[in-house]
This record gives structure tokens, C-alpha cells and sequence, in this order.
């Protein structure tokens, strides 16, 4: 009934990598803001200050031709000088038709004063090439033409280039760290967590003198392993002085039991002595032992099973036969089936070994195969199968209702239509105990019709 | 012969003594553990029966006292506690059989005639077995009754070699299992009868005489 295996820890599906997933996101979000600030506080603050630029040097000739102390030619020259010196600014009068300073050309569609624009300039470098940069400028009415004042801008392209390279591979960089540094997280994280998992899973197999591993550093895992072991302490004492009381129960009453059996078996020995085998009061005694038997058979099973349970049962694992095991248990019961007509088929695989108790295997499957023939009804066929790491008991007796199922395990429990059966109604659930110490896993299956049962063992090499 | 019985259950103790004064064996009493340790270790006993549980002193520290001590005599432990693991640990502290309470007092007589005659050496090798016109040949496996070959399985004929090697002592169903079967375990119910049953029909078939005794509430017997 445990299903430990399918519920492993896996990477993708643990919350921690699911939050270092959101998290990555988050820190893209926040590193795309961050830049696009940036971006907007340096790119454009550098256009800002060249339309700035523009606008002041325009207006200082707009206030130069308003005063009117330059006359044409007057302008004419300043333009030619300012504009023979200037690395940056760019200047043109077109007056007359005539066009001065260093543009070969009015740029046209250009924005009048105050507003700006950009447009390309063909620029002869040092080297001879000629490279087509971006000018910003504006131009204003001037006595007798337009006077276009611009400034080129320093290497833009480049600029907006580099920038964005530079943030998409620090986005990238950000994201592969992130990632990384989840990744070594969560494998911390899971490596901790299966310590835990691991642990407990021993411990659903009985094992219950098992402790969860605590780092000592005293971080959440350790609070946690502290209070399960603190559980698992207290746990393990009350089972030891439950193991205590059944014990003392177990004392009590069969001091009691022994004396009556003493007692009876003495009256019959008196009732023989006399010379009549075939005494009434001698039946009687032997039936009075018969129930004892009988007492004795619930009041054993239900001991045992307290201490299966409880997993207080220690015993040292040896290699058993299952194949062994299975041949014994049909040779003892196979006259049992004989005598109820039934078919009792055996298929055993040799050379399956099991660590456990051979006495407890025994009597797990003795148990099986007594329900099936105690159960299946007369003339009915039950086959016993052992193959490499399982047993399996069936019969194609009445079988067990599919909700009855898990009910059958709990102690005292009997199907209504067998109460008339004897039995300690016990049975199932000492085979379940032994399971589970063994590491096994039990099954109840419709055998169409009937019922199968099968014990299936860990393999040898994965334990 | 004398035998040892430590129990404190006054009541136990009792028939204990009546039934094997009757069986002709002498015997000295203890109730309690440290009482018991002192007449073990200055008297000299054939087998001692110890109980599991005593006051003072418990019944695995007498044993493992006196087992220190260097002395061998015979061991059988009674106890109230009949789990496996207990039965391993009597049998470890050094017990030479281990008998849980309640028990019969024909299969507690039967464990010691079984001890005394091991201690005693046992009888050698022998070869064939026989009761009345029954023969049992142990080297070639076959069994005759008046000289009618009878076919046993092999669990039939370990059955009987049982019985007829304790010829004329009652054999528990317990003690016939675990000596067939090898398991500690007790099935408690009347699956060794069966197996008898079948054992008989085979043996008695015809008119042949009654060979197996039914003892009731106690075993078997070949007389």
C-alpha cells in the first residue's frame, strides 16, 4: 500500500524551482526598467542638449540681424567665418540665390525656428571618405533670405548601438545568473529535502529507529528534522511501554491460562486413570481444551500483531526461499484442499532470495493460502504462484467486493457470509504486518471470478 | 533424577511437581530468580525448568549467570511472551528449548525425555525403525506393513520416522510440526490432524490394526 516511489521529489515540479523561474522574470523586469531609464536619462538628454545648442545659436543670430547693425554683407561674413571654423556646426545663408557657408545645399522640409529637425549631411572625413551623418537644425528668416543653423550629432548610431548591445547581453548575463544560481539553490534545497523524504520513508516501513538528518546550522530544515525526531522520540517510547503493557497483559493472563490447562489436563488424566476411556466428563475436558485452543489461537494472533504493528519486532534478516517457502506451506495445507475437493495448483521459480524471517514468510503465506481454501468453497481450484519478488494466492472461490477490500485488512474484520467460518479474522492483517516489515506490498485483485492475492518484495539488488 | 523447577506462580509450580513426581522425577523448587541462581549453581541437576518472567532476579539473567558460570545443564524456559524474537533471545542467553505458557504438561514432559536422552549421548545410528508388523528401512526410504510395500510422501514418511523414534511418548502437534516442517510457528488448528488422517488411512488401510493413538487434548502416539 505504499506508494513512496511516485511521489519522489522531481526539479521541475518543486516550489523552489518554480520560484526561481518567477524570480528570474522579476529580475528581467526590473534590469529592462532600470536600462530603459538609463537610456532615456543619457540618449535623450544628449539630443535635449544638442536642440538646446541649436536653439541658442539661432537665436543669437536672430538677435544679431534684429539689431540691424549688420548689413547683408555684414552677415554674409560672419556666417562664412563662424562656419569655416566650426568642426560641429553646420551654417548656410541663402540670400539672392546665393547660398554661403558650408552646406552645398538648403536642406529642405527643415522646421523654422523655434522647432527643430534632423537631416542627413554628407561629411568628407580626414581620410577622403565620405560618410552620411545626422545634423539637427533650424533656420529663420534673416533680412534678405533663411539662414540655417545646425550642429551634427556626435556618432548617434553608434551610441544607440552600443547601448542597446550592451543591455540585451546584461539582460542575458542577469538571466543565465539567475538561472544558475536557482539551479544551485534548488539542488541544495532538493538534496536536503530528500534527506528528509528518504528518511520518513524508512520510517513508513517500520523502521522507526530511524532520524532525520539535521545540518546543525539551525536553519528551517533543522527546526523541522528537530520536531519529527522530537515526534518520532516521543513515539518511540510509547510504543516500547505499549510493547511493555502487552507484555505484562501477556504475563497476566497466561499465568492464569497455564494454570487452567495444567488443571484440565489433570482431571483428564484422573478421568483416564479410572479406567474409562470413553468417560463423558472426559469428552467434556477435551472439549473444554479444544476452546482453549481456540482462545489462545485470537489471543496469540492479536500479541503478535501488536508487535508487528508496532515494528517493535526486531529479527535479523537471512536469506529465505521463497520457492522453499511456498512448497512448504503447500505441502502442509495440500491434503486441508484435498479434503474439500478442491484443485490446488503450484508454480515455484527457484533461486529467489529474500531478506527476512523465514518462520514470518511462512506464515504470511500460510495465512494466504488458508483464507483462499477456508474460503473458496468446496470443489473450487486455488493456485499458489511464487515468481522472482512476488506470491501470489487465488481462487475463483466468491472473491471479495471491490469496497470490501481495504476492509478486510483491519483487525477482527469478517466478510458478513463468513462469520460462520472459524478463523481469528486476524489473518490478513498479520500478513500485511509481515509485508511491511519485510519491505513487501500487498495486493488484492478480482481474479474474475475469486479473489488473488499477491505479496510483492523489493528485488535483492535495490535494497 | 533430579530436576530444577524455577516459577513463581505458586499454582504452576504445584502441578508441575505433582506430574513429574508421578513420572518419577525428583525435583527442587524456586520462586524467584536469585533463589533459583543459588540452588542451580551449589546443587547438581539432570535439566532445569526455568520461568521467563521472575521476581528479582529475570529468568534470561539466571540462564546467562549460569551459562557464564560454565554450567551446561539442560535448559527448558517457560514464558509468557511467545513472540518470535523472544524465543530467539531464550534460546541465545543459552535456553536448550524454549515452551510458551499456557502449555501441556505431555509436551513439556515430552521436551525433557527429548533433552535427557540428547544429553545422554542418544542412541547411535540406526537404520530401521519398527512398531508391531510395521518396518521403517531409513537408508532406502520404504515402509512395509507385514511386508505390503506402503507408498508414504515425504512429509508422511518424516511423520512417522517422528512418531516411531518416540515410540510410547505422546508427540504434540506443535512438536510434530516443527520437527516436520522446521518453522516457529504454531498453526493452531487442525491441520497436523489432517495430515495424520492421511498418514493412517495409508498405514491402516484394510483390515489392518489401529497403529497411530489419538491422545486427546494432548498428540499423538505409536504405542
Amino acid at each position: 500500500m505504499l506508494s513512496a516511489s511516485s511521489s519522489r521529489l522531481r526539479y521541475p515540479r518543486t516550489s523552489i524551482w518554480r520560484l526561481t523561474v518567477l524570480f528570474t522574470a522579476l529580475s528581467l523586469v526590473v534590469n529592462a526598467l532600470v536600462l530603459g531609464t538609463v537610456y532615456w536619462l543619457t540618449v535623450s538628454e544628449r539630443e535635449r542638449q544638442l536642440q538646446h545648442n541649436v536653439l541658442v545659436a539661432a537665436d543669437t543670430f536672430r538677435q544679431l540681424t534684429a539689431l540691424g547693425t549688420n548689413s547683408e554683407a555684414g552677415l554674409r561674413r560672419v556666417v562664412e567665418a563662424h562656419a569655416r571654423g566650426a568642426a560641429n556646426t553646420l551654417l548656410a545663408l541663402d540670400a539672392d540665390g546665393q547660398l554661403v557657408g558650408n552646406l552645398s545645399e538648403f536642406p529642405p522640409r527643415l522646421p523654422q525656428y523655434p522647432s527643430t529637425g534632423r537631416f542627413p549631411v554628407a561629411v568628407s572625413r580626414l581620410s577622403g571618405e565620405v560618410a552620411v551623418e545626422m545634423a539637427r537644425g533650424t533656420w529663420l528668416e534673416v533680412g534678405a533670405g533663411r539662414l540655417m543653423v545646425a550642429q551634427l550629432e556626435a556618432d548617434p548610431g553608434d551610441y544607440r548601438g552600443n547601448f542597446l548591445l550592451a543591455s540585451v547581453l546584461a539582460l542575458a548575463l542577469a538571466l543565465l545568473l539567475t538561472l544558475f544560481i536557482g539551479y544551485l539553490f534548488n539542488r541544495r534545497q532538493v538534496k536536503r529535502l530528500r534527506g528528509l523524504s528518504d528518511g520518513i520513508e524508512r520510517i513508513q516501513q517500520g523502521r522507526m529507529d530511524t532520524r532525520l538528518y539535521s545540518s546543525g546550522n539551525g536553519d528551517e530544515f533543522d527546526i523541522l528534522a528537530g520536531q519529527v525526531n522530537h515526534m518520532l522520540d516521543e513515539i518511540d517510547e510509547l510504543l516500547h511501554s505499549v510493547a511493555g503493557v502487552t507484555d505484562n497483559i501477556a504475563h497476566d493472563l497466561r499465568t492464569p491460562l497455564s494454570r487452567i490447562q495444567l488443571r484440565m489436563e489433570d482431571v483428564g488424566a484422573a478421568l483416564q486413570g479410572q479406567g474409562e476411556r470413553s468417560h463423558p466428563q472426559a469428552q467434556t475436558v477435551a472439549e473444554a481444551q479444544a476452546d482453549m485452543q481456540q482462545l489462545l489461537a485470537t489471543f496469540d494472533a492479536m500479541l503478535e500483531l501488536a508487535r508487528l504493528e508496532q515494528g517493535v519486532l526486531q529479527f535479523e534478516g537471512e536469506p529465505c526461499d521463497l520457492a522453499k517457502i511456498s512448497t512448504d506451506v503447500a505441502e502442509l495445507l495440500g491434503p486441508v484442499a484435498e479434503e474439500k475437493d478442491q484443485h490446488l495448483q503450484v508454480q515455484v521459480t527457484d533461486g529467489s532470495r529474500v531478506t527476512g524471517d523465514p518462520s514470518l514468510l511462512f506464515r504470511a503465506v500460510y495465512n494466504l493460502l488458508d483464507n483462499a481454501i477456508r474460503h473458496a468453497g468446496q470443489g473450487a481450484r486455488v493456485t499458489l504462484s511464487q515468481g522472482a519478488a512476488h506470491i501470489t494466492v487465488s481462487d475463483n472461490g466468491p472473491g471479495i467486493p471491490e469496497g470490501e477490500r481495504e476492509r478486510v485488512f483491519r483487525r477482527l474484520y469478517r466478510l458478513d457470509q463468513s462469520r460462520h467460518h472459524s478463523g481469528t479474522g486476524l489473518g490478513l492483517s498479520v500478513v500485511r504486518a509481515i509485508a511491511r516489515l519485510h519491505g513487501a506490498t500487498i495486493t488484492l485483485t478480482d481474479a474474475n471470478p475469486g479473489l488473488s492475492v499477491t505479496l510483492d518484495f523489493p528485488l535483492e539488488d535495490s535494497v | 533424577m533430579k530436576l530444577l523447577l524455577v516459577e513463581d506462580d505458586q499454582t504452576t509450580l504445584t502441578y508441575l511437581s505433582k506430574g513429574l513426581k508421578e513420572l518419577g522425577y525428583a525435583t527442587d523448587e524456586a520462586g524467584t530468580g536469585v533463589d533459583g541462581l543459588h540452588l542451580a549453581t551449589t546443587g547438581h541437576y539432570e535439566l532445569i525448568i526455568l520461568d521467563r518472567m521472575l521476581p528479582q532476579l529475570d529468568g534470561l539473567a539466571v540462564l546467562a549467570a549460569l551459562r557464564a558460570a560454565g554450567n551446561h545443564t539442560p535448559v527448558i524456559i517457560l514464558s509468557a511472551l511467545s513472540h518470535v524474537d523472544e524465543r530467539i533471545r531464550g534460546l541465545k542467553a543459552g535456553g536448550d528449548d524454549y515452551l510458551t505458557k499456557p502449555f501441556s504438561f505431555a509436551e513439556l514432559q515430552l521436551r525433557i525425555e527429548n533433552l535427557l536422552n540428547r544429553s545422554a549421548g542418544g542412541d547411535g545410528t540406526v537404520t530401521t525403525l519398527e512398531a508391531g508388523d510395521l518396518r521403517m528401512d531409513l537408508v532406502g526410504h520404504r515402509v512395509t506393513r507385514g511386508g505390503d510395500a506402503i507408498v508414504l510422501q515425504p512429509k508422511e514418511f518424516q511423520l512417522l520416522r517422528y512418531l516411531l523414534e518416540y515410540r510410547g511418548q505422546v508427540v504434540s502437534r506443535t512438536l510434530l510440526f516443527e520437527a516436520v516442517w522446521d518453522y516457529h510457528f504454531d498453526p493452531k488448528t487442525n491441520v497436523i490432524d489432517v495430515h495424520i488422517a492421511k498418514l493412517r488411512k495409508k498405514l491402516e488401510a484394510g483390515d489392518r490394526s489401529q497403529l497411530i493413538d489419538t491422545v486427546r487434548g494432548a498428540g499423538y502416539v505409536i504405542r
